[in-house]
This record gives C-alpha cells, sequence and structure tokens, in this order.
C-alpha cells in the first residue's frame, strides 16, 4: 500500500522523532518552559532544575527564564509582599497510539484509544519560604489618611527573600490533534481530553490543579506550539507553488487528517491543478 | 523506521518535474576548424514537454522531452578554390575584335554561409536516473559559526534531493530539406558576391550558370556525401558535439544545479515572536521511488 494511494502528498513523524523534537525546542527556547519571579531567575541556587539550552540562546540574548511577577501573599497590602517562585518543566515526553512508551494513570484510561496521543510532563516548581526573623524585619507600612492623599500611590510591594523550598508533579494527559486555522494559517494543533496529576491529596485540590493545568496546556498547545500544516512537508517545493493548490484531504477519502496511529502523527494532503 | 516520511504521488512529482525542467537554460557559443571548412555556433535552449514515470527499481524514467533552440546560428566558412573563368565575347565586331566582352575573371577566396536555425525542435528521447540526496555546506560558512549564525549570514548547509542522471540519450538534430536548399541558396549567393560589382546583372545571370556545378564544388570541399541537411546534422551533432554538450548539459542540470527539493539544516520550524527560531537537525536523508510515488525518509538529529 503506498503512502500516497489516498492524497497527493503524505506526511508522518514517529513518537521518535516528535520526541527528539520537543527535547529541541526545549533546549533552544527554554524560555518557554522555565518561568521564575526575577530574583528566583538570576539566582541558580534557587533553581529547581537546571534548564538544558543551546549556546545560541545566550549568544544572542534570549532569556532562560520568563519573568513572572511576585506570588502575593494575601490579605497583605502594608506593604504587600510577595514571595519568589518559580515552576519549570523538568521533561515532556509524547506517546503516540498505540502505547509504547509510558503507561497512563487508570483516571486515564491506562491505554490510548485510538487516534489519541500521550504526554508525559514531569513539572517542578518551588516558593521562596522567608524565615520568620526575615518576616519579623519588614516595616509596617503607616494606614494612609484619605482626606490628605486624593489619589494615594499604591505601596511597592516588597520580595522577601527566602530558602527555596521545590516539589515535582508527575502529570499526564490525553490528547487527540486537529487542524485549526490560526491567524490565516492552517495548523495542527493538540486538543487535551484529559490531564491526571499522580499521588496529589485531597481530591479537591487535586481537580483544581488539574483544571489549571489542563487550561494552561490546551492555551499554551495553541498559542506556542500549533505548527503549519506545511511545515510537515519541510518546505516541500509544491507548497506556494502558483499553479497547484494544496489542502487536508476530506474525509472520505481519508478518515482522520491529521492522523495519530502506529505511533506516527500523519498529515494528508490533496493536489489540484490551477488553470 | 525513520522519524521522518515525506510521500509525493506520481503526479505530484511530475508537477516538481515540471518546475525543474523549467527551470534548465543553456546557451553557449564556440567554433572549430574541420580540415578545409571551419564552423561556428551560437545557441541558447530550454526544454518543453516530457513524461515521467517512476520504476519500482528505484529508477525515473523521462522520455519525449523536447528540446527547442531559441538561437542557434550556424556559420560555416570554407576557402573556396580559385581559379579563372576566360574572358570570352559577347558582341563580336564584324570587323576586327569584340565589341563587348567579358575579360577573365579570377574568383576564389574565403566564403562564410551564416544559417539561422533558431526555432528547430529536437528531443531527448529518454533519460534514466535515481534519486538521490546530498548534503551541501554553504563554502561561505565560517567554521565557527553556529547553524544559527549561519542562517543569520544567509549561509545555511541545506539538504538537496536530484534527479541524479544515469543516461540522458539525445537524438539528432534533424534538418528540415527547407534547410538544406536554403544552403545550397547561401552558397550560391555566396559565390555571385565573389564576381566583381562592376559587371552588369545580366552577366553576372550568365557566369552564374555557367558556374552552376559550383555548388558540387563546395560540396567537395566540405565533404558533404550525401545530402546537405545530413551533413549539417553531422556538424551540429558530431562535429560541433551539440548532442554531447546537451547531455552534458541536461545531466549537470538535474543532477547538480536544481534539486527537485531542498531544505536547510537545521530546519526552521518554529520562527514567529522575538525568539531565535527553533531549528530541527535531520540526518539520514534518503530519497527513493516506487512505481507509485517519491518517498524521502530521514531522522532527526
Amino acid at each position: 500500500m503506498a503512502f500516497t494511494d489516498s492524497c497527493d502528498l503524505f506526511a508522518s513523524v514517529h513518537e521518535d522523532g516528535l520526541n527528539r523534537i520537543a527535547d529541541h525546542i526545549m533546549r533552544q527556547r527554554p524560555s518557554w518552559f522555565h518561568f521564575a519571579t526575577p530574583d528566583v531567575a538570576a539566582n541558580r541556587e534557587l533553581w529547581c532544575q537546571v534548564p538544558a539550552f543551546t549556546s545560541d540562546v545566550e549568544r544572542f540574548g534570549n532569556p532562560v527564564f520568563t519573568l513572572l511577577p511576585y506570588l502575593p501573599v494575601i490579605g497583605v497590602d502594608a506593604p504587600p509582599v510577595g514571595l519568589g517562585f518559580c515552576v519549570q518543566m523538568a521533561r515532556a515526553q509524547v506517546d503516540l497510539h498505540p502505547s509504547s512508551l509510558f503507561g497512563l494513570p487508570d483516571e486515564l484510561g491506562s491505554k490510548l484509544r485510538d487516534q489519541r496521543l500521550a504526554i508525559a510532563l514531569r513539572v517542578c516548581g518551588g516558593i521562596r519560604c522567608p524565615d520568620p526573623e526575615t518576616l519579623d524585619r519588614i516595616p509596617v507600612t503607616p494606614p494612609r489618611d484619605p482626606r490628605r492623599e486624593r489619589r494615594p500611590e499604591p505601596p511597592r510591594q516588597v520580595p522577601v527573600p527566602g530558602r527555596m523550598t521545590c516539589f515535582c508533579l508527575d502529570v499526564f494527559a490525553v490528547a487527540r490533534v486537529a487542524r485549526e486555522t490560526i491567524n490565516g494559517v492552517e495548523r495542527v494543533v493538540a486538543k487535551i481530553d484529559g490531564v491526571e496529576i499522580v499521588d496529589v491529596e485531597p481530591k479537591g485540590l487535586e481537580a483544581a490543579m488539574e483544571c489549571y493545568i489542563r487550561t494552561a496546556i490546551t492555551l499554551y498547545l495553541r498559542q506556542k506550539l500549533a505548527i503549519p500544516l506545511r511545515t510537515f512537508f519541510v518546505d516541500f517545493p509544491l507548497f506556494g507553488m502558483g499553479t497547484v493548490s494544496l489542502a487536508p484531504t476530506p474525509n472520505p477519502p481519508v478518515p482522520h487528517n491529521p492522523a495519530v496511529e502506529e505511533d506516527q502523527l500523519k498529515v494528508f494532503v490533496t493536489m489540484t491543478m490551477t488553470p | 523506521m525513520s522519524h521522518l516520511t515525506i510521500a509525493a504521488s506520481e503526479n505530484a512529482f511530475r508537477q516538481i518535474f515540471t518546475l525543474v525542467r523549467n527551470g534548465f537554460t543553456f546557451a553557449k557559443s564556440d567554433s572549430a576548424t574541420f580540415g578545409p571548412f571551419s564552423a561556428s555556433y551560437s545557441l541558447a535552449l530550454h526544454l518543453e514537454k516530457g513524461t515521467v514515470q517512476l520504476n519500482n527499481d528505484g529508477t525515473v524514467e523521462i522520455k519525449a522531452l523536447d528540446v527547442v533552440w531559441d538561437t542557434l546560428l550556424l556559420k560555416v566558412c570554407f576557402d573556396f578554390p580559385g581559379f579563372t573563368i576566360p574572358g570570352f565575347c559577347i558582341i563580336p565586331d564584324p570587323w576586327n575584335g569584340c565589341l563587348v566582352g567579358i575579360p577573365d575573371i579570377h574568383i576564389g577566396g574565403p566564403i562564410c554561409i551564416p544559417l539561422n536555425l533558431s526555432g528547430l525542435v529536437s528531443e531527448i528521447s529518454e533519460v534514466r536516473a535515481r534519486l538521490k540526496a546530498r548534503y551541501v555546506v554553504d563554502p561561505g560558512r565560517l567554521p565557527t559559526w553556529t547553524d544559527l549564525e549561519a542562517e543569520f549570514a544567509g549561509k545555511p548547509n541545506m539538504w538537496k534531493i536530484f534527479i541524479d542522471p544515469e543516461f540522458v540519450s539525445v537524438d539528432p538534430i534533424d534538418i528540415p530539406a527547407t534547410v538544406g536548399n536554403l544552403f545550397e541558396t547561401l552558397v550560391e549567393q555566396a559565390i555571385e558576391d565573389l564576381l566583381p560589382g562592376s559587371l552588369p546583372g545580366f552577366a553576372k545571370d550568365l557566369l552564374m550558370a555557367l558556374l552552376t556545378p559550383v555548388v558540387e564544388i563546395v560540396k567537395g570541399v566540405l565533404d558533404v556525401f550525401d545530402s546537405v541537411e545530413d551533413f549539417i546534422q553531422d556538424l551540429l551533432g558530431d562535429k560541433l558535439d551539440l548532442l554531447g554538450i546537451i547531455q552534458t548539459a541536461v545531466a549537470d542540470h538535474f543532477a547538480s544545479k536544481v534539486p527537485i527539493y531542498e531544505f536547510e539544516d537545521p530546519y526552521p520550524i518554529l520562527t514567529d515572536g522575538p525568539l531565535i527560531p527553533v531549528k530541527i537537525p535531520l540526518r539520514n536523508l534518503k530519497a527513493d521511488v516506487t512505481s507509485q510515488e517519491m518517498i524521502v525518509t530521514g531522522d532527526i538529529g
């Protein structure tokens, strides 16, 4: 059976290749996977993971961390106090149907269903925990008199130092792939069906965290990792050729396009001659 | 199993072939001496048509590829053997001598016959080839550059897949009979031009009538054993080796000048935004065909 029995152009990426691509993306765009407040980003002693990145990242002045605002301490506003923290992706792995690289938690069905892929993430994070003496040294701001200051300046947030307490979570997600036009470009994007965090209690906390992670991954995939369809064909010469128009092959004859099967992500394109 | 597989149907492959074929242009001028005569040419040509067939043995067969000679100017030069036409009297003087006569005329010397064969179409009857993937390092790339610096300098490494011909069969250039007739006319005209300009027209006509066999002399000089068309065909194809030149030019074009598929290595997959592009190294690239499609495979490095 030929690859192009039902189409004119076919491209597939094996899961082993996808995982290498994921590794390259993480090493060339570390700031997409490592987030921290400025104090943590500037002090490698506070990192929960040492990011691996290529020499070009620093050579071209790209950040290793995406900087985030300090975590506000709730109820504290005189002055407001913020804690340093980081969230880092330590590992990411993709397994395309059928399951072969890793198992899934029972909550996600143990094994992948047809046309599904699994993502295994190890996410590490930590918060700087100030000692009591540090907190005692933060002066309390006197209350403001609204009769003397019509529009009082909000007091500046005070970041407090502290030792980093890190933890890691193993997160599994199950997704399918779909085509979606984003910013006028037809792209292939993964759609999250479910997320499971291993060993988090109580259940309500786990559910809330899973909701946050599912939201983050869903938006992240759409915004950052929606790959243009033509990228799968690596600049194939027919793309951009005036006398040929290329479009994803419809169903029928191709039931799933893109398809996740045989440990591969496959895309099918049909060519039409333009008069 | 390869990390990456890209396949193009035979129909899609034909479209790519059309792109590569249309990219072929060739021009050349040269001259050579062949004993009693010399020849020079100036040519420019392109390719049209052609059928493509993919085979299970990994070969690509291209047949009936037209060679369109946009310009084909041929000039044949030789020394016309000198001889003297004895003078004779046209109107004798009844008493003595000659009232109107033709003096002894010596003709001979260099003659050049220009032929404009532009517009001819000949054929490459068959090209048999295999696909070949080549890794090309830009010669202008500095050894200290990273891949990204090379890309920003416009000198990235490239993967290129070529149709690499094993042989190219070029048919002889078919010269129509009209060209043979034209050649003979031009020879006669050139000889007439050798006659003194002072001769009146009727005298030239008279002399040319007498000199009709001179075309045969010229044919002898040029070793034209058969028809003039065959002579020109042999001159262009074999003596001036235009068939060999086309063969080499077409083979070079497909094998090393215009790839059917090329892309940067590492290949940029994420290029939006202010950050450096994410580039993926591709290794072990292979290209092959079956009777149904072209298949390109490779690994992520």
